[in-house]
């Protein structure tokens, strides 16, 4: 029971975050911060180019900002990474390293696309940035969605098990426990979970890594977007310790971890599976 | 139960499934001649870290001074108002209620404020219209929420005749302004269903209004 409430708060809490007038005040406020952050990390940039190396201080602590506020607002990684942790499958320290793993090799990710598509393959940064908003965000919502839908299915397998058992009851260990089908604790299922996130880079690194090379700048860049990566790393470690809390109100035991699963996994597939199929 | 749980899932709109990374303070008018309105003049000044965008996607400042020139003008006005096919420059305009067609950008030029780039130009509608009795609602918004547009300033009024009156509405959530902006929206685009596309619901609107 505690299980479908928790689910249920779940569910309610991203509807008025997606809707209320609570929603829609966060997201103007992260909007209007981003906006101060981006103005900032300007001002920023034409300082280091002036000769000012200390201003390249400020540009990482306005580019770590940005990438924190810029997670607030809708999709990236979040939902994902707050829907793993909510199955309590993996430990939380685990889940943690996992997001800031993420983060980081979506700023990877951007430097590769700038350093390779625009310097060597010479695309135009316009390119870039298409390629970022389209191809590549299609990738990343179509990779979270299946996900999403392994997690539920894995879930629902092993609430057959559970519905199942075996029963000799002579204490050998024949058929998986419940939790060890659903456990997705491979060094795959960490790297599905990574790479879904990283496969797309956000346009605000991308823009900030063409104006570096623009200017001359290119180390200080990419410091810059190496500290965005760790301002989204930091959004979402809340993401997953809101995860982990609400696995914890809805108790222990393999049918809660099970439960949360299929919802956590079904959530993330709807949502992930409508957004890859705007793409279409 | 999960019956309930997947409707409820179904219920989540997908509510601004995109972040703004372009800032522009816009500012909307209306033009008129002869007491007819021909068209608007739109002016937009992009934020500073758009500005320096600009700089790699229009090659300027090839002397590498780091300050804009005529010539670097000359290609933002190019560069800004040169649409292509299809392309609405993100300006919607209503009159008595039905949207119009506008001409494609004239009398384009660019200037540096500060630190941002702002670029003004003029539409014109197909034929004047006639002042007297005329509403219009002009929306600034990308629908796709890539650009966000604000409108900090009052519209502006060019050769308007007397008992014309220009309103900004600035997109504010509360239920005063909603309330007001419903009335405006009757008066002026009876017609116009419920934008439903999220950049309308965080757009500011300047509505006119002639006696």
């Amino acid at each position: 029971m505690r299980v479908i409430l928790a689910a249920a708060a779940l569910i309610l809490g991203a509807f008025l975050l997606s809707r209320g007038d609570h929603g829609t005040a966060a997201f103007v406020w992260a909007t209007e911060r981003q906006r101060e952050f981006q103005n900032a990390m300007a001002g920023a940039l034409q300082s280091i180019r002036g000769g000012d190396g200390l201003a390249l201080i400020t540009l990482c602590a306005m580019s770590a900002g940005y990438g924190f506020v810029h997670a607030l607002g809708p999709g990236h990684g979040k939902l994902l990474l707050g829907g793993a942790a909510a199955t309590g499958l993996v430990p939380m320290r685990r889940m943690v390293a996992i997001g800031l793993a993420a983060s980081l090799a979506q700023s990877a990710m951007a430097i590769l696309l700038v350093a390779v598509g625009v310097k060597l393959l010479s695309l135009t940064s316009q390119h870039a940035i298409s390629l970022a908003e389209g191809v590549l965000a299609a990738a990343s919502y179509a990779a979270i969605a299946a996900i999403g839908l392994v997690m539920m299915l894995r879930g629902l397998r092993a609430a057959r098990v559970e519905a199942h058992p075996h029963g000799c009851g002579c204490g050998h260990h024949h058929g998986p426990t419940p939790e060890e089908v659903a456990r997705a604790r491979s060094p795959a299922a960490a790297l599905a979970l990574i790479g879904s996130i990283a496969i797309r880079p956000c346009s605000g690194a991308l823009f900030l890594l063409v104006i570096a090379w623009r200017f001359g700048i290119v180390w200080q860049g990419v410091l810059a977007v190496i500290a965005m990566g760790l301002g989204t790393a930091a959004f979402n470690t809340l993401a997953i310790g809101g995860g982990s809390t609400m696995r914890r109100l809805a108790g222990n035991g393999g049918r809660a971890a099970v439960t949360a699963q299929i919802a956590a996994g079904g959530v993330i597939a709807l949502l992930a599976g409508r957004m890859a199929l705007q793409f279409i | 139960m999960r019956k309930i749980l997947f409707l409820l899932l179904l219920a989540i709109p997908l509510r601004a499934e995109a972040h703004p990374h372009v800032f522009v303070d816009a500012t909307g008018g209306f033009r008129f001649a002869d007491g007819a309105l021909t068209g608007i003049r739109i002016v937009w000044q992009y934020d500073a870290f758009t500005t320096l965008l600009l700089y790699d996607q229009l090659n300027l400042d090839q002397d590498g001074d780091g300050a804009l020139d005529d010539a670097d003008m000359a290609e933002i006005v190019r560069g800004e108002t040169v649409w292509e096919p299809g392309y609405e420059g993100d300006t919607y305009l209503w009159v008595n209620g039905a949207k119009k067609a506008l001409s494609q950008p004239k009398n384009g030029a660019a200037r540096m404020v500060g630190d941002a780039v702002e670029v003004s130009f003029d539409l014109d509608l197909p034929a004047p219209i006639p002042a007297k009795g005329l509403g219009a609602s002009l929306k600034l918004y990308d629908p796709f929420y890539y650009y966000a547009y604000d409108i900090p300033g009052a519209p502006l009024m060019l050769d308007a005749p007397d008992g014309c009156e220009a309103k900004l509405i600035p997109f504010v959530a509360d239920a005063q302004t909603r309330e007001l902006q419903d009335q405006l929206l009757q008066l002026s685009q009876e017609d116009i269903p419920d934008d439903p596309n999220v950049g309308a619901r965080f757009a500011d609107e300047v509505v006119l209004r002639c006696e």
